[in-house]
C-alpha cells in the first residue's frame, strides 16, 4: 500500500500544537521551586532533547515545563505533549508517563494514533528523557528517591518465581518461558509490527533472544524493550534469567 | 507554493502531457499526428544533450535512481579519481557518473573518469541532467547520456539512456517521451536565465540567511544548487516549518546526510544542513519571501521570538 510521508499523517491537533509551540525554551528557578532537567540524544538522527521542570520543593508539583529540541516535528510535538502532560502533576505521578499517554494527549480520533508508527524513534528520545529527569528527581528530594528509582533491584518478594525453576531441563524452561513471551511481551510487541524469538538459552541462564520484524530496527530494541522483557521474565519466571539480544 | 528543490520533483513544465495527451489518445488522429509528435520530443532531447537531432540517436526509457553522489575524496564534497578506480569491479562494463552533486553543486571529474574508461575498455556514462550550459555538454564524448526526467522539470519516473552507437536501442513509451521532449525544450530555452539569472539568486539567498554557512563556496559549483548549515537548526524540524509555510527546499535528507558524510562535513553539522536547487522559474519575488520567511523559521525553532 503506498503511505504518504508520516508527517502528513500526524493527528490534526498534533499538527496544530505544531504551530504554536508552548513549552519552548529554558526555564529558571525562582525561591522555592527547583529547576530539575533531563536531557537526552538520537545519534542516528543527530536530534536531542532537554526538558525543564520547575518543581515545587514543598508540594513535590510540577509547577511549569519546558522544552529544547533538536529535531525533527515528531520529537518536537512529543516533547510539548510531556511538558503539557507533567504541569500540575506530582513528580511521582509525572515519572510515570509513557508513549501512550503522549500519544493520548494528541489523539484526534480514539481509533487512530496521532503519531504514526515512523515516531517511534523520537518517543523513545522523549521516554529516555523523562527517565533522565526522573533519576535527577530522586537526587534532588530525598524523599522521592526510593520511589523513583525503577532501576533498583526487583524485591523478591514482588517477584513470582516459578516453581522448581532450578530443577526444570533446558527445554523445559524454554517452555516456560516462551509460555511468559506470550504472555506478557509478544502481544505488545507485535502492537508496533514486532517479534521476539527464543534462540538459545545457555548455561546460567543467559536468553539469547532475536528481534523480528520493525522491531529489528528499532533503538528501542536495546534500550526500552530489551529492559521490559528482561523485567518480565525476571518477576514471571526467574530472577536469575539475563536476557542478551542477538542481532 | 516556492519551490527550491530542483532535485526531486519539482513543478513541472505546464502542459508537459495532457497538452498532446489527444494526439495518442483518439484513434481516429492516431497514426498521422503521432508520428511528428514523438519526432519533435526526440529532438529537443537531443538538442538538449548537444546534438543536431536524432536522427542517429538511440534511446532506452529510464526510470528512478540513477544518481551516483559524491563519494570520500581528498578534498572534500567531490568524487576523486583514486575513489572511481578502486570501486571498479572486475567484469565492470560501465561507469556512469553524474555531470555534479544534486546537493552541494559541486562538480565531478568527468574528463578524468573518461579517460580511466579508456583505459579500461569500458563504457563511460554521463548523467546531463543537471548540466546548464552547451559549452559544458559540448565534448565530453561519453558512450552514453543519461537524463533524468524530475530534474528538468518533467514527470518523476521518466528518464531516457540515449546512445550514438546501438548500445541500447528499444520502444520508447509514447506519454513519458513526449513529456520529456517538451521539458527538455523549456530547458533549452530557459539555459541563458539559468547559469546568469539563477546563480545571482543563489547568492543572494546564500549571503541572506543567519548565521547560515555555505558548504564548499570555495569550490567550483553548478549555479543553480546550493548546501547550506544553519547552527542550532536540526534539518528535519526547519523542513517541516518551512513546508508549513509554503518553501520547499530539497527533501532528500538522509541521501545528502550520506553524501556530507562521505565528503569529510562534521556530524553535527550534517543534521543542520539543507539544500536548495533553484530553476528557471525561480524569480527574485520568490527568494525574497523565502529569505523572510526561513529567518522566522530560524528564530521560531531557537526560541529567539
Amino acid at each position: 500500500m503506498i503511505k504518504t510521508y508520516f508527517w502528513a499523517r500526524f493527528s490534526s491537533k498534533l499538527k496544530k500544537s505544531l504551530r504554536s509551540l508552548k513549552h519552548s525554551g529554558a526555564l529558571t528557578a525562582t525561591p522555592g521551586v527547583k529547576l530539575i532537567n533531563g536531557s537526552s540524544k538520537c545519534y542516528m538522527r543527530g536530534s536531542s532533547l532537554a526538558i525543564y521542570w520547575l518543581v515545587n520543593e514543598e508540594s513535590l508539583e510540577i509547577t511549569n515545563a519546558s522544552h529544547i529540541t533538536l529535531g525533527g516535528p515528531a520529537l518536537m510535538a512529543a516533547a510539548e505533549a510531556l511538558c503539557s502532560l507533567s504541569i500540575g502533576k506530582k513528580v511521582a505521578q509525572a515519572i510515570t508517563l509513557s508513549a501512550d499517554d503522549l500519544d493520548a494527549h494528541f489523539r484526534s480520533r480514539s481509533d487512530k494514533m496521532a503519531f504514526p508508527e515512523e515516531s517511534s524513534t523520537d518517543l523513545n528520545v522523549v521516554i529516555d528523557t523523562l527517565d533522565a529527569l526522573r533519576d535527577k528527581c530522586g537526587e534532588e528530594f530525598s524523599a522521592l528517591s526510593s520511589t523513583l528509582n525503577r532501576a533498583a533491584p526487583m524485591e523478591k518478594d514482588s517477584a513470582k518465581e516459578y516453581p522448581g525453576w532450578g530443577a526444570l531441563t533446558k527445554e523445559e524452561k524454554i517452555a516456560v518461558i516462551e509460555e511468559a513471551l506470550d504472555k506478557e511481551v509478544r502481544p505488545y510487541v507485535s502492537m508496533d509490527g514486532g517479534g521476539v524469538e527464543i534462540i538459545e538459552l545457555e548455561e546460567g541462564d543467559r536468553l539469547i533472544i532475536a528481534y523480528q520484524g520493525a522491531c529489528a530496527f528499532c533503538f528501542a530494541a536495546t534500550g526500552a524493550t530489551l529492559s521490559y522483557i528482561q523485567q518480565t521474565l525476571n518477576k514471571n519466571v526467574s530472577s536469575s534469567i539475563v536476557v542478551v539480544p542477538k542481532f | 507554493m516556492i519551490y527550491l528543490d530542483n532535485t526531486t520533483l519539482t513543478k513541472p513544465v505546464e502542459g508537459l502531457t495532457g497538452d498532446h495527451w489527444t494526439t495518442f489518445s483518439t484513434p481516429h488522429m492516431n497514426s498521422p499526428a503521432l508520428f511528428p509528435e514523438l519526432s519533435k520530443a526526440l529532438n529537443n532531447i537531443a538538442r538538449f544533450i548537444g546534438f543536431d537531432n536524432a536522427d542517429r540517436l538511440f534511446f532506452r526509457m529510464y526510470g528512478k535512481n540513477i544518481f551516483p553522489s559524491s563519494r570520500q575524496a581528498e578534498f572534500p564534497g567531490a568524487v576523486h579519481i583514486k575513489d572511481v578506480e578502486s570501486a571498479i569491479e572486475s567484469g565492470a562494463e560501465s561507469i556512469l557518473i553524474s555531470y555534479a552533486s544534486p546537493f552541494t553543486g559541486l562538480l565531478n571529474p568527468i574528463e578524468e573518469i573518461k579517460e580511466l574508461c579508456l583505459d579500461r575498455s569500458i563504457l563511460f556514462g554521463l548523467d546531463l541532467s543537471l548540466a546548464h550550459s552547451e559549452e559544458i555538454i559540448e565534448g565530453f564524448g561519453a558512450d552514453y547520456i543519461i537524463l533524468k526526467g524530475d530534474l528538468i522539470h518533467g514527470l518523476q519516473g521518466t528518464g531516457i539512456v540515449v546512445s550514438s552507437s546501438p548500445i541500447f536501442d528499444e520502444e520508447l513509451s509514447l506519454p513519458l517521451t513526449i513529456s520529456l521532449g517538451n521539458a527538455a525544450l523549456s530547458c533549452l530555452e530557459a539555459r541563458g536565465r539559468i547559469s546568469f539569472e539563477t546563480n545571482r539568486l543563489k547568492n543572494k539567498l546564500e549571503d541572506a540567511i543567519p548565521d547560515a554557512k555555505v558548504l564548499f563556496s570555495d569550490q567550483v559549483r553548478i549555479p543553480f544548487c546550493t548546501c547550506i548549515t544553519i547552527p542550532k537548526i536540526h534539518q528535519e524540524g526547519a523542513l517541516y516549518y518551512l513546508n508549513d509555510a509554503s518553501i520547499y527546499p530539497g527533501s532528500n535528507l538522509s541521501a545528502l546526510r550520506e553524501d556530507l558524510l562521505n565528503s569529510g562535513i562534521e556530524r553535527d553539522e550534517i543534521f543542520s544542513a539543507l539544500y536548495f536547487g533553484l530553476s528557471r522559474y525561480t524569480d527574485m519575488k520568490e527568494i525574497d519571501s523565502a529569505i523572510e520567511k526561513m529567518a522566522t523559521v530560524i528564530e521560531n525553532l531557537r526560541g529567539e521570538k
